[in-house]
């Protein structure tokens, strides 16, 4: 059973210079649009299997949701990430390991690979017409529950999203004592100018009063 | 040349790699859960090559389920990471991995 070589090939590397760019780009936001290039890329390789709908999901999610919510906590992380973004590019000080490890886990998954291919036993394919179909009724029949399980999990994990982001109370209390704090001090500071600037306008009357104003009856 | 599930799965074994480079040896957390996000898609390259050509007596797209399983599964794991980075951001204004050793032994 073969597929397309070409577009294996293609989308192959595709798929293999955005996951380097993700790895290795300097900025944040272009790892996110290499993220989303590597989805688009995965998803075509889905295309060359002849899965529309692996195709559909990997596009929707890995190419577009995964990096609109990578983009969205970038923005709401706020002016400090996008300064750190200059320099998170800068990997950590042990990286050459980092690389000589995954070095070594890829050739040992390149190498069982190889020496399993031999007595790799393929069943028999699907076929290339109506995969929806079938997979569909794979889903919603042989695996309804864990469809359903995964339904609750993402549910889940949303509304724990959505608790997690919010401010609690205490933060929201921290904030309005520094924001008291703040108008307290601004209130003092206009008046002690308000004291100085009356101190000053006194100053020079009480200045002429000691030097003997003629126009002052005794 | 002919393509076989072989090489779906040197490729998926490459990008897995790659992916557990980036998050060893990144230093953002983004960068990190972008990193953790290509290890996933490799695994679900993987599993979407089995459901192509079948393996032994399972049924030939249960590999495609699985896959949609895995995916929902990384979409909730970015829900919720992105989520818990914003709220350590919030705290510790800080998302550098090197920065956060509170638990260093």
């Amino acid at each position: 059973m073969t597929v397309n070589g070409i577009g294996y090939w293609v989308f192959a590397a595709l798929a293999v210079m955005a996951a380097v760019a993700v790895v290795a780009s300097p900025s944040l936001h272009r790892a996110a649009f290499a993220l989303a290039g590597l989805g688009g890329a995965v998803g075509f390789l889905f295309v060359v299997l002849g899965n529309e709908l692996l195709f559909a999901f990997e596009v929707l999610v890995y190419g577009l949701a995964v990096p609109a919510l990578i983009w969205v906590a970038l923005d709401l992380a706020g002016a400090r990430v996008r300064r750190e973004d200059r320099r998170a590019g800068d990997h950590t000080g042990w990286w050459p390991f980092a690389l000589a490890a995954a070095c070594g886990l890829g050739a040992l998954l390149l190498g069982v690979f190889a020496v399993s291919s031999g007595s790799w036993t393929t069943g028999s394919p699907a076929g290339d017409e109506s995969t929806t179909r079938q997979m569909g009724e794979l889903i919603f029949k042989t695996y309804a529950l864990p469809f359903a399980v995964s339904a609750v999990l993402l549910l889940t994990a949303l509304v724990g999203a959505v608790v997690t982001g919010r401010r609690d109370d205490l933060e929201e209390e921290l904030e309005a004592a520094e924001e008291a704090r703040r108008r307290r001090e601004d209130r003092m500071r206009r008046r002690r100018e308000d004291r100085e600037r009356a101190r000053r306008a006194q100053r020079p009357a009480a200045v002429g009063a000691a030097d003997g104003d003629p126009e002052v009856e005794p | 040349m002919n393509v076989g599930v072989n090489h779906f799965v040197a490729l998926s074994g490459v990008l897995f790699a790659i992916g557990g480079f980036g998050v060893v040896a990144r230093r953002n957390l983004i960068g990190v859960l972008m990193s953790a996000q290509v290890m996933l898609s490799a695994g679900v390259l993987a599993l979407g090559a089995f459901a192509r050509f079948g393996y032994r007596g399972t049924h030939p797209l249960g590999g495609g389920a699985f896959a949609l399983f895995a995916v929902v599964s990384g979409l909730a794991e970015v829900a919720v990471g992105a989520s818990l980075l914003l709220l350590l951001h919030r705290r510790r204004d800080t998302l550098q991995a090197d920065d956060l050793d509170d638990l260093r032994g």
